[in-house]
């Protein structure tokens, strides 16, 4: 199994793209398309490379795990390669892949700035559906017409 | 006002207010030497359909989209500055992050050209170009985004932009009005999946025939699609059950 946990135990986390990216994991799912989920659709991406953004509720003493609820109230664990080395609140954007587990084993967090304006969680997670209502309006791939078939960059 | 099977005519939907900053759409002369009309608006879209877009001559297409100036909205995991210009690489997590260029003006010393961290979401807008099979946008703005919320505002404006330039068939009632249900396109369930599995009737005709009906429609060529074509894009479907789809009235 490519994506087993000893395996993305290795990935290094880097904030803001410009860390130590030497890793399989790490380039695969930032090259990758990376859907946008709630946590009531992480089973449906197991080993798959997603995009959660959620409030920031728990972080673990270790500072290597967090807990986040999305916008419906539901709570997603991700896990982090290396501890925190900075305080974090409110909304985060973790992108990663989805262990066997449901976990999310980050690659990556953005925290959304909200020191002028607060981030509607709620009004993103009605978003979230929109976009998954209308894949053939918002793809999360790309699609080759040429050769008729979904490629991956 | 729709016009209905004109291949390449973009249909002139036209967004009123937005605060994405869309122009407001030209209108359709007809003057233009191919019998087209140039897309003038600006359209957001993600990354993928960026790359996704087909290119004919000087024109991308999206769909039925024609497409020129474009937004898109995305976090900088990359950039790279020289003295004439600054590349961004903007992650909007729909595909590989995307190359943006920044033309630095030397002359105008009241713009700032300073380079904006990776880990910021900017919202971008600029012309799609596409060299040597390397798409890129070279950019006319890069703007910082101070409210998080203009991420899920994108988001909804994408899906309604495409939307609403989709074929005409699928709105109901025309002009710039924000329709967000579709008629019989594609099958779909209120979780909204898309397999053929279902066994709901929409229009009369099931989720197999429905996506071939769609297919179909979606075919501009005057003499329609092939059989290998839709034997091709409906690979799931066995080509008996594509043939035993009964008559389908509706194809104009």
């Amino acid at each position: 199994e490519l994506f087993n946990r000893q395996f993305v135990s290795k990935v290094v986390l880097s904030r803001n793209g410009n860390g130590v990216i030497g890793d399989y994991v790490t380039c695969c799912v930032y090259e990758s398309p990376k859907p946008r989920i709630n946590a009531s659709l992480l089973s449906q991406y197991i080993s798959r490379p997603v995009c959660f953004v959620g409030r920031l509720e728990k972080v673990h003493p270790s500072g290597k795990a967090l807990t986040l609820s999305d916008g419906e109230g539901k709570s997603a664990s991700v896990e982090l390669s290396e501890p925190l080395d900075e305080e974090l609140s409110g909304i985060v954007e973790v992108i990663g892949m989805v262990s066997n587990k449901g976990t999310v084993m980050a690659v990556s967090y953005t925290q959304y700035r909200e020191d002028k304006i607060s981030f509607d969680l709620e009004l993103y997670n009605e978003g979230l559906k929109v976009l998954h209502d209308f894949p053939q309006h918002y793809p999360f791939e790309i699609y080759d017409f040429y050769i008729s078939r979904n490629i991956y960059i | 006002m729709w016009n209905q099977g004109k291949y390449g005519e973009a249909s002139m939907a036209g967004y009123t207010q937005s605060p994405g900053g869309f122009g407001s759409p030209a209108a359709s002369q007809g003057g233009d030497k191919k019998g087209r009309t140039r897309a003038q608006q600006i359209v957001p879209c993600t990354v993928s359909q960026l790359m996704s877009a087909v290119q004919a001559e000087d024109v991308f297409k999206v769909g039925e989209v024609e497409i020129a100036q474009v937004t898109i909205v995305g976090v900088i995991r990359n950039t790279d500055k020289s003295t004439i210009n600054i590349q961004y690489k903007v992650d909007d997590m729909t595909a590989a992050p995307m190359d943006v260029k920044q033309w630095i003006d030397t002359e105008d010393m009241g713009v700032d050209n300073s380079v904006i961290p990776p880990g910021s979401y900017v919202k971008v807008s600029g012309n799609l170009r596409s060299f040597q099979n390397n798409r890129s946008l070279v950019a006319f703005s890069v703007r910082v985004l101070e409210d998080m919320n203009e991420v899920t505002s994108h988001m909804l404006e994408v899906v309604n932009a495409h939307m609403q330039q989709s074929k005409p068939q699928s709105m109901m009632g025309g002009g710039a009005g924000t329709n967000m249900m579709p008629t019989a396109q594609t099958s779909m369930s209120s979780t909204g999946s898309y397999s053929g599995a279902s066994m709901m009737l929409v229009n009369g005709l099931s989720a197999n025939q429905n996506q071939v009906l769609s297919l179909i429609k979606s075919c501009h060529e005057p003499q329609g699609i092939s059989m290998q074509d839709l034997k091709q894009k409906l690979s799931s479907m066995s080509v008996t059950v594509i043939r035993y789809t009964p008559p389908l009235g509706r194809v104009s």
